[in-house]
């Protein structure tokens, strides 16, 4: 470091004496440099090493961007070439056409969004229960719900897609949905934020003569805005992102979400694989914009409150 | 040893405001300097640039004749107590203490040795194994305190480190930390925003207002003739009664109309201060400051024979508070309540009238436009 | 006239479980119990317990080699995962720690693997590793068949995995980084500690406690990875990927094995289940603070 550069000066008045006015300001404007060149490039060196890993993290992405833009017989050279020389439009036409896209995509919004509400809905009136009321049995069912986190979803998907089977539900709306509308991860998240909130708080809405659902309608609900918004964006994403169960579950092009439709795109042949991005990208662009539009409201909702310690 | 010396010391932030301006101070060995003003004063700022956690825009920070501006905070030699204690959650107790001694790679059984006698002189030995959160507001405290000690630096930095304790704690820790002060003989820099913390525990007190230093005196001199109408108003409590008068000379004396020149309440100030008064402000409008315990009954007035000055200050007592050795009446003048500390015989009650009488060598006069103490402002320091 | 009574009237506290518990109890705890049920059967093409076969189905498996090489394969797996999106998640959140110009931009990109579906994952992957055209090999300058090799098969799908799970590992961390308190960094530098010594004695240990349960998080969703595999290598080539939530679609939608599908799902509930148990363990060991 530069501490032997300065002058070593006993006492403690006797400085100024010691160095010229010139001298100091000389060497002031000197350090000054040094600092303001140290903090700069320190900053500098954070943006690179982040510009650097965000790359790395993006490429796969950026990748899938440019590829399907790419027409396929550029794709299919030696040289190398991330960057379409001619971009077009085709690919997106034609995955478009060659599937029924369309279609997979509105059934994907459908169902996530059903399953969204439906989650929102069944998870508020739950952890209300849970929060505010008193009943027999409220702390063994509770560790039930919490218990039903451990159990993985392969250990119940063989047996469901059996009894749904024998109920004939296969392959419609229904199946895709009423599986998933209700989870204890949303019951305990709402929880949380309810336990926040005095009893009292119940207590003289109670008092008011407000009944419980107007309470949870008019209170709860309107307090609650930054975990439902939360809720809202985790389970849609997820919703929209599901693929096992609609594997099983779905067999016509009329049933089919996009995580499954797109991977008919995958079987065509192999000369389409910029056809087969090109919906990719098409189908990543619902989630992705749910995320980033949302990504405050999960942020908040989810990570800074819930999660602490 | 330690001499810190600040000279024009400024922190200007990227909108041109200016945080802390033209900071002059000497700090000499062993001082226990309070760095006092309300919230935003910039006060906390010019600790943490001492520190070295914030940047000096300009001026020179000098640590025992070395320039210190651009030293890294590890290499001042200084050791901080923080307002939230900032213990590591993760440590224990003895943890804490032993972390900048560990760092400084000295031996275990010397860091025992320090971190053993450090604790029993705070009186937390038996807490060595805990951690932080299992401790109470008070023992965090010790601990923050602790591990600031055990360093034994040039100096201690502590930012409001009280202000997070009940009153009752914080009165008993304020007399530990004059006490720690007096043991270890180190230099201490001490911000806060309460005045009476800074009127008993300071050697030395540097008022702060909108990042400018206003006073730097000892607390008797602060208290006694503060430099402008904010010191005046900022130290003591119950706060120093202001009110405005007219100055006219009455018979060689200087006459103080409370209100208007047509009240038929004044203030005879006669001897110097009276010609001082004159000869800056005659036919002016000033601000009148006087503390509560200044005012006085009829019968002390006459005991400190001044009962001639004050003419016809009477008035209706709004509010009483009795606080065991001495009452507070209060009474409205000029739209605001003003106090008046008295011997608890008096029985005045409320909605009563009682003649007042203020002693005239503790009337502090500033000027309407500056704001400056006319007897004791910096003009006349200078 | 009958709203009235209507909203007046009490409705017992049940009423509003009901909806949770209907669907928990049909598609979770139902289901449950017939997975261990039929994990002791043989099963028919139709998937209806036929035959009881007792522990039968479990001793079976315990005796195959590809039961464990599947188990093999999943530790690998999921080791792979859970330290390379871990540290990942890490590294994104200490980045983006301190305020800098285009934080925002970096902290949306960090995150942004949670958002992707891991078919759509696994098909930008597919062609990134192609072997004639992928980026891949061309940006290093190989020929090698990344997913037709066995020896690296494994390790591709986990890579992408641990990838498309930083997204959310980053949030966590971030998260808590937050919750460390500023000023003891700052005591720390007023006691002489360097940055790295800050990172080592702070900022690790202020975030175990979110680390153990990222930990948890991690194991479990590493183990429950499914369509990247699907899509990517169908357990293949030569088993090497053949993690254990692959072998049981497999062998139950392939091969109609409901019985021993069952027995491995009841299997990899109890290494979930054991490995959540220890971990709390751990954490109530380990966390003092």
């Amino acid at each position: 470091m530069s501490q032997t550069d300065v002058n070593v000066l006993p006492g403690g008045n006797l400085f100024q004496n010691k160095i010229s006015k010139e001298e100091l300001e000389t060497l002031k404007l000197e350090m000054n440099k040094k600092a303001l060149l140290k903090r700069r490039s320190q900053t500098t060196g954070r943006i690179i090493a982040n510009i650097a890993v965000a790359f790395v993290v993006l490429l796969p992405l950026l990748y899938a961007v440019s590829i399907a833009f790419m027409p396929s017989g550029e794709l299919f050279s030696m040289d190398m070439n991330l960057v379409p020389e001619h971009p077009t439009l085709e690919n997106f036409s034609s995955a478009l056409t060659n599937v029924p896209l369309i279609r997979f995509i509105l059934n994907s919004f459908l169902v996530a969004g059903l399953i969204t509400l439906g989650q929102i809905i069944s998870c508020s009136l739950s952890a209300f229960a849970f929060s505010f009321l008193d009943f027999k049995g409220k702390g063994v069912l509770f560790m039930i719900v919490m218990a039903t986190m451990m159990v993985p979803g392969e250990a119940t998907i063989i047996s469901n897609y059996l009894t749904v089977g024998n109920w004939g539900m296969l392959d419609t709306y229904g199946v895709l949905i009423i599986p998933y509308l209700t989870s204890a991860m949303g019951i305990f998240l709402f929880r949380q934020f309810y336990m926040t909130f005095p009893m009292s708080l119940y207590e003289s809405a109670k008092l008011d003569g407000c009944s419980n659902l107007k309470f949870i309608l008019k209170i709860l609900i309107p307090l609650t805005k930054s975990a439902i918004g939360a809720m809202a964006v985790y389970t849609f994403i997820n919703a929209w992102n599901m693929y096992m169960w609609p594997l099983l579950v779905t067999g016509s092009d009329k049933m089919r979400t996009v995580q499954i439709g797109i991977s008919m795109l995958n079987s065509v042949d192999s000369q389409s694989i910029t056809l087969m991005i090109a919906g990719v990208v098409i189908i990543i662009i619902p989630s992705i914009s749910i995320f980033i539009v949302g990504q405050k409201q999960l942020i908040k909702g989810m990570f800074s409150g819930a999660v602490k310690g | 040893m330690s001499e810190i010396t600040l000279r024009n010391i400024c922190k200007q932030y990227e909108n041109e405001h200016f945080a802390v301006k033209d900071f002059n101070l000497d700090i000499h060995d062993r001082e226990f300097v309070i760095f006092v003003g309300p919230s935003g004063c910039g006060k906390s700022t010019t600790l943490r640039m001492i520190a070295g956690l914030e940047d000096i825009s300009d001026g020179e920070l000098w640590i025992d004749g070395q320039l210190c501006n651009y030293f890294e905070p590890k290499d001042r030699g200084l050791s901080m107590v923080f307002q939230n204690y900032a213990l590591y959650p993760n440590m224990t107790v003895y943890g804490n203490l032993a972390f900048a001694l560990k760092i400084r790679k000295m031996s275990k059984t010397e860091i025992d040795k320090t971190v053993r006698g450090v604790a029993k002189t705070l009186e937390i030995e038996h807490l060595l194994e805990r951690y932080p959160n299992a401790l109470s507001g008070g023992q965090k405290q010790r601990v923050a305190i602790g591990s600031a000690i055990v360093r034994k630096p040039k100096a201690f930095l502590m930012d409001e480190p009280l202000s997070n304790l009940d009153a009752k704690l914080r009165a008993q820790m304020r007399i530990e930390l004059a006490k720690i002060h007096k043991e270890t003989e180190t230099t201490i820099i001490y911000v806060t925003h309460d005045q009476t913390e800074a009127m008993t525990l300071g050697s030395k007190i540097v008022v702060m207002k909108d990042g400018l230093v206003q006073q730097v005196a000892a607390p008797a001199e602060v208290y006694n003739h503060p430099v402008n109408l904010f010191v005046a108003g900022f130290i003591g409590s119950p706060s120093m009664n202001f009110m405005k008068a007219w100055v006219a000379e009455e018979g060689g004396h200087a006459a103080l109309y409370l209100g208007s020149m047509a009240s038929d309440s004044k203030i005879i100030l006669d001897g110097a201060k009276g010609q001082r008064l004159l000869e800056k402000e005659k036919g002016n409008e000033v601000i009148i400051g006087v503390r509560p315990e200044d005012i006085y009954e009829y019968e002390d007035a006459v005991k400190g024979g001044f009962d001639k000055n004050s003419i016809n200050i009477c008035k209706t007592v709004s509010t009483r508070e009795v606080l065991g050795a001495e009452v507070v009446l209060y009474f409205e003048e000029q739209d605001k309540t003003q106090a008046v500390r008295l011997k608890p015989e008096n029985m005045t009650r409320v909605g009563e009238d009682i003649d007042l009488y203020v002693d005239p060598d503790r009337i502090h006069v500033f000027d309407l436009s500056t704001e400056e103490n006319i007897f004791y402002g910096k003009e006349q320091q200078a | 006239m009958n709203k009235k009574v209507k909203a007046k009237g009490r409705f017992s506290p049940y009423v509003y479980l009901v909806p949770s518990l209907v669907i928990f109890a049909v598609f979770l705890f139902y289901p449950f119990a017939k997975t261990i049920y039929l994990s002791l059967f043989k099963t028919n093409k139709m998937g209806e317990a036929k035959i009881f076969y007792g522990i039968g189905n479990y001793a079976d498996l315990l005796s195959s080699p590809s039961f464990w090489n599947s188990m093999k394969v999943t530790l690998i797996f999921a080791v792979i995962v859970v330290v390379g999106s871990m540290l990942l998640g890490l590294i994104t959140a200490v980045l983006c720690n301190k305020a800098f110009p285009g934080i925002r931009f970096f902290s949306t990109a960090y995150a942004l693997p949670m958002a992707i579906a891991s078919s759509s994952a696994a098909m930008i992957f597919e062609l990134m590793l192609h072997p004639a055209v992928g980026i891949v090999n061309k940006l290093l300058g190989l020929d090698i068949n990344w997913l037709n090799d066995p020896n690296t098969a494994l390790y591709c799908v986990a890579i992408l995995t641990a990838w498309l799970n930083s997204g959310i590992n980053f949030l966590y961390f971030s998260a808590g980084l937050g919750n460390i308190d500023d000023s003891i960094y700052e005591r720390a530098s007023v006691d002489g500690a360097s940055g790295i010594q800050k990172f080592f004695s702070l900022t690790l240990p202020g975030l175990s406690p979110i680390m153990f349960y990222t930990l948890v998080v991690n194991i479990i969703q590493a183990f429950q990875s499914f369509g990247q595999i699907k899509i990517l290598t169908e357990g293949g080539p030569n088993e090497s990927t053949n993690v254990i939530v692959y072998s049981i679609y497999r062998d139950a939608f392939f091969n109609y094995k409901f019985g021993s599908a069952s027995a491995q799902s009841v299997i990899l509930f109890i290494i979930i289940m054991l490995i959540t148990l220890v971990m709390f363990r751990i954490e109530k060991k380990g966390v003092k603070y």
